[in-house]
């Protein structure tokens, strides 16, 4: 029993990580609509940057800043450059314009920092801690109260706030929120430049456990089916989403492994996505359109 | 907003009094403007500029002529009504006045300043505020952030006020909250507070939206078809939320309507579009006497003769 309910924690606190990449996603999709392919290359840009700086002898906080500075200013390019001359354009074209995006992100990434791999040590120290009577990472621990932290800065930020209120207006109506004086393009900026932040805090955390590498922005495609089962459009739905899809391909790693042979971990979140398409698309906790016809 | 404009136009004109000519400056371009109107020289001499204006205006999709030379000033506090045959231009001259459409020719005048080519979010900043023809609701949203998200260009306190909580924003938080409520109340939508804007009636939401151009406190209210779909009742109602906010907080209102009756009670003055130019302005009896009108919307008995001689 004690086994299993290790099992089931270490992975839950592995899924928070998964979450951590699809609460990019959901910010950006709320604000603008738009699945935006380029989160993941973000998230390996932001660290990339952020190794380099390290091992150039720039401080933490330094580094850190001066990331998000960069992300910040992407954002200002990528609403002036590419969205705005594609405004009003079908979500299809959009998310073709953030898959041309993530090539960019990642043809910059290589031509200023090269291909090495580095990594990366965060300060947070990965040791099996006893909590009651679990033996947890306390790298995975460390991640999910930075998780937290940021969840909940992201909601006081975007909840009864005008800024909240902008970004769901925004979202639900452009021609309407025009007409309440809403700037537009500021609430794109911001929304991709919170979208920057949260592909900093992934990418750290992802980068410390699993090195600084090309093949960090492929964690787009684990955040696909947490997004999926979470739903786009609620923060809390995807981290819900990534600690069942943690916790559910670990335990069926180990306790289904045996039977249907092992791989299980790799192919469960997705199996997973598709029943929740086939019987709840709109995932956990999404909001499902209604129409007047 | 209505006071702070009357409030900063009495002092400007009475320094201009001290003064003498040294700042005659903005009101000679008052009296110019008046002299291109043609026909206010006397009145714009002494009152505030108007609300809006439009000089001249032009506007073509591809080869189809929309609008051309429309003219037309409100003054502060009035009530115009816009009428004309489907297809006249009405709802095009209020994409125009909003910033949404970009005239091919003329101006857009707010508070005697120009706004040609301003884009829709600053003439919402400058005080013009638009409802839409087909409904420009959050739909997913409940009905009061509806209405509280036209309070947004009145948050003052700044996010890290929101993100900690602190007094400015908890009290400003209320006050709009209050504010929304009031309006709701206003426009017999509290009970509907907290649903999700698309479950309400189409008349509801017609009223929700009204709800929030009024929580933006404008001093000119563009209103295309805020009765449309709605029964004799509610038609009733709605009127009458308008013609308060015209009377208690001096809002200027440009409306368009079909229902006859209702406008000419509503409007100090009908403006009468047809294919795109304007034929009638003027008191609403007046202009409902009007051969062009009636031809407008009826044809004439000539053209009616000829076809059945022919």
């Amino acid at each position: 029993m004690s086994f299993f309910l290790n099992v089931l924690v270490g992975g839950a606190l592995a899924g928070v990580m998964y979450a951590l990449v699809a609460i990019g996603f959901v910010l950006i999709y709320r604000a603008s609509g738009v699945f935006n392919f380029a989160q993941g290359t973000m998230i390996l840009f932001a660290a990339l940057t952020f190794a380099n700086l390290v091992e150039m002898g720039a401080p933490m906080l330094l580094a850190f800043l001066v990331t998000f500075a960069l992300l910040i200013g992407s954002a200002f390019l990528t609403e002036r450059l590419v969205l705005r001359p594609l405004a009003n354009r079908s979500v299809i074209t959009l998310f073709l314009a953030t898959l041309g995006l993530s090539y960019i992100f990642e043809g910059v990434a290589q031509i200023a920092w090269g291909t090495q791999v580095h990594s990366l040590d965060i300060g947070l120290p990965d040791e099996p801690v006893d909590l009651f009577g679990l033996s947890i990472s306390s790298f995975d621990l460390a991640a999910t109260a930075i998780a937290a932290l940021l969840v909940v800065g992201l909601a006081l930020l975007t909840g009864r706030t005008g800024l909240g209120l902008a970004l769901r207006a925004v979202a639900a109506d452009p021609l309407a929120a025009l007409s309440i004086g809403i700037r537009q393009e500021r609430v794109t900026v911001i929304a991709w430049s919170l979208a920057g932040f949260v592909a900093l805090v992934a990418g750290l955390l992802w980068g410390a456990r699993s090195g600084v590498q090309f093949s960090l922005a492929l964690i787009v495609l684990k955040a696909l089916p947490v997004l999926i089962i979470g739903g786009f459009t609620s923060v809390g739905g995807v981290i819900v989403a990534g600690i069942v899809v943690g916790a559910g391909e670990k335990l069926a790693e180990i306790f289904l492994g045996p039977v249907i042979g092992s791989g299980i971990e790799n192919w469960f979140a997705y199996v997973l996505a598709l029943l929740f398409l086939m019987i709840r698309p709109t995932g956990l906790f999404g909001q499902r359109d209604l129409a007047r016809i | 907003m209505t006071t702070d404009h009357l409030s900063s136009n009495e002092t400007s004109l009475s320094l201009t009094a001290m003064l003498g000519n040294v700042s005659l400056a903005p009101l000679l371009d008052m009296a110019e403007l008046a002299v291109a109107e043609g026909e206010t020289v006397a009145r714009a001499r002494v009152d505030f500029p108007a609300a809006l204006a439009v000089e001249g205006i032009h506007l073509c999709f591809g080869g189809l002529s929309v609008l051309s030379d429309v003219s037309l000033t409100v003054e502060r506090g009035e009530t115009v009504g816009l009428i004309g045959p489907n297809g006249a231009g009405k709802s095009s001259l209020l994409n125009v006045m909003s910033g949404f459409y970009r005239p091919d020719k003329g101006k857009v005048l707010i508070d005697g300043r120009t706004a040609g080519g301003l884009a829709p979010h600053r003439t919402a900043r400058a005080g013009v505020v638009r409802t839409f023809q087909n409904l420009g609701l959050f739909q997913g949203m409940s009905v009061l952030d509806n209405v509280l998200a036209g309070r947004t260009l009145h948050i003052r306190a700044g996010w890290p006020h929101y993100l900690l909580r602190l007094p400015a924003a908890r009290k400003e938080e209320r006050v709009n909250r209050e504010r929304a409520m009031e309006i709701l109340t206003l426009l017999g939508l509290d009970p509907y507070a907290d649903q999700r804007a698309a479950t309400l009636p189409y008349g509801a939401q017609k009223r929700v939206e009204l709800a929030r151009a009024l929580a933006m406190e404008p001093a000119t209210l563009l209103l295309d078809e805020p009765l449309a779909g709605m029964n004799p009742a509610e038609k009733a109602e709605m009127a009458e939320a308008i013609r308060a906010a015209n009377r208690r907080h001096g809002t200027t209102i440009i409306l368009i309507e079909h229902d006859v009756g209702i406008v000419m009670g509503l409007s100090d003055r009908l403006v009468v579009l047809d294919r795109g130019r304007k034929i009638a302005d003027g008191p609403p009896a007046d202009v409902a006497a009007m051969p062009e009108v009636m031809a407008a919307y009826l044809g004439t008995a000539r053209n009616t003769a000829g076809k059945k001689a022919a």
